[in-house]
């Protein structure tokens, strides 16, 4: 039988939940490492809940946090192991940072895509397609300033 | 063996599975151990046939939002591994024979009453009206599944064309067939070789592959369009072809917080999460299942059944409860109440209006319930049977009387 790190507050669900147990000699430095790659969901008396999703993911790479360090920091902090699938996932998410860049120039504002396959597919793409204006290059467009929130 | 092997359409493993993960302890998921639970907790009723019911299954998945379809497919494998089965009585669930190999993870029990279940459902999926020389349960086809594991270890095979391969791999020569089962250990005689091909016609296909489903021996995985069949890492551990992977750490938690959320680990003993399920509003499964503690959920179950542990006894192994679970719990209606009933006419004489009201407003009575009943009475419908509506409130923890006509 695998051994449970009991002390540890982290307990990792396989939707991307964590359980943060407050009672925990571990807490405060399992809550402060989350807080750069999860979102806090409610936070009773004894047990926290967060959420990694896609964004809390997106803020953690925008702010030089990386993918080895999330997963290590979850196995270090976790009573349990690691869903296999969490990691992968978080990786998959993580490697969508810094794909598509939306900027101003003297052009106006600029999407530019990292691959020219993904732009082909955001061409394609039924709710995106409608945001995009002018391509003015293989892997850029122009994009109407109106619809930049939307289009993010 | 290995041309024939050669000649089938393939594709490795490797290619299937780039991050390939540890194989899990066979049976010992958490989802598998919820669905065990929810069966006892006796929020489930048990069809003629020992299967559970599916309005029952419907209701408790999209409260947990559990996949409907996995909980039926894991409910008959329970039941036709007898580690539940219904109540003699009853339409409820009890524990089986193997219940205890399954919730403490004993392998090798496990690996005897898997074989047994998987053949006991190739009976189950082959149609009655195809003919076989004998039961399925005497066939050994789970040899014939281990000597195929064996033959394809490390590729997977298009899975439209799988009951193909089966019914090919078993018409190879008995003598090699039996060769190779040597090496792995089994007692397959050429006889029993010989008679696996009248097994494989294309009902006896469909039943084999609907049994390796249903007992999570096979793994499908989707690539370029094309969905790929795999013998699982469950079957081959069953089969004896592979170890077993360390048992995972067990998940016991239990913690109650004062939001009335209640966190359980899967790996609890029965005695334990089978009371959560039955009292509590399944929120989550997972490794820690989550439940909420609802006032109007603690008002349709009894406060202890015949078979179940009290709530309150099971929470306040965790600690001291918080004083908004407390306060619930004290306050929770002791449920239950006497009626009686006359056969003939059914019309329901509740004996207070308390009562009355339990049954109007319960959501697994008031459907029975006949509108324009007379004043402190409860008329059940024409087309509903009494009988049904008698032993549902007696479940519930109602005295029923039946009067005389």
């Amino acid at each position: 039988m695998s051994a449970a790190h009991y002390e540890n507050p982290f307990i990792v669900q396989s939707d991307h939940t964590v359980l943060v147990e407050v009672d925990s000699p571990r807490y405060v430095e399992g809550r402060d490492a989350l807080a750069r790659f999860a979102e806090l969901v409610k936070s009773p008396e004894h047990v926290h809940t967060y959420r990694i999703t896609p964004l809390s993911i997106w803020n953690a790479c925008a702010a030089g946090v990386t993918v080895e360090w999330i997963r290590e920091t979850l196995r270090g902090l976790s009573k349990y192991d690691v869903p296999h699938h969490v990691g992968i996932e978080i990786a998959e998410y993580a490697s969508r940072y810094g794909r598509l860049k939306l900027a101003r120039d003297r052009r106006g504002l600029v999407l530019s895509i990292s691959a020219a396959a993904l732009a082909e597919e955001l061409v394609r793409h039924e709710s995106v397609a409608s945001f995009l204006g002018q391509r003015i290059g293989p892997r850029e467009f122009l994009v109407d300033p109106a619809e930049r929130g939307r289009l993010k | 063996m290995r041309s024939f092997v050669e000649r089938q359409t393939t594709l490795p493993f490797a290619n299937l599975f780039e991050n390939n993960d540890t194989p899990v302890y066979p049976y010992g998921e958490y989802w598998r151990r919820a669905v065990a639970a929810m069966l006892l907790s006796g929020r489930i009723a048990a069809k003629g046939d020992g299967f559970a019911n599916k309005t029952d299954v419907n209701r408790i998945c999209k409260e947990a939002n559990f996949d409907q379809y996995l909980f039926e497919a894991t409910g008959r494998f329970l039941v036709t591994a007898e580690i539940v089965r219904p109540h003699v009585q009853g339409s409820r669930y009890e524990p089986a024979q193997y219940s205890d190999a399954f919730w403490s993870h004993r392998l090798q029990p496990l690996q005897e009453i898997a074989r047994q279940a998987f053949l006991d459902l190739v009976q189950q999926f082959t149609p009655f009206r195809a003919w076989r020389s004998a039961f399925a349960m005497s066939s050994k086809l789970d040899d014939l599944v281990a000597l195929f594991a064996a033959a394809f270890a490390d590729v997977a095979i298009p899975n439209d064309q799988v009951g193909n391969p089966f019914l090919e791999f078993c018409k190879l020569p008995p003598q090699d067939l039996v060769d190779l089962g040597k090496q792995l250990g089994l007692k397959t005689d050429e006889y029993d070789a010989m008679g696996w091909d009248c097994w494989l016609d294309r009902p006896g296909q469909q039943a084999l592959v609907s049994a390796l489903d249903v007992s999570s021996w096979v793994d499908l995985v989707e690539h370029q369009k094309q969905c790929w069949f795999r013998l699982s890492d469950t079957a081959r551990i069953i089969l004896g072809l592979v170890g077993p992977p360390e048992l995972p750490a067990p998940v016991v938690d239990l913690k109650v917080l004062p939001d009335l959320c209640v966190l359980a680990g899967a790996d609890l003993p029965p005695d334990k999460l089978v009371p959560l399920f039955r009292h509590c509003r399944i929120r989550r499964i997972d490794r820690v299942i989550e439940f909420q503690l609802d006032k109007r959920h603690l008002t349709e179950t009894t406060p202890q059944g015949p078979s179940h542990r009290n709530l309150r006894e099971v929470l306040e192994e965790s600690g001291p409860l918080p004083a908004t679970v407390d306060s619930l719990l004290r306050h929770r209606p002791s449920g239950g109440g006497e009626i009686r009933i006359r056969a003939c006419s059914a019309i329901v004489q509740p004996e207070s209006a308390e009562v009355l009201d339990a049954i109007r407003q319960h959501s697994r009575l008031k459907g029975y319930r006949e509108a324009g009943a007379p004043k402190d009475f409860l008329l059940v419908k024409p087309q509903s049977n009494p009988n049904d509506f008698v032993q549902r409130c007696r479940e519930l923890g109602f005295k029923v009387t039946l009067l005389q006509s």
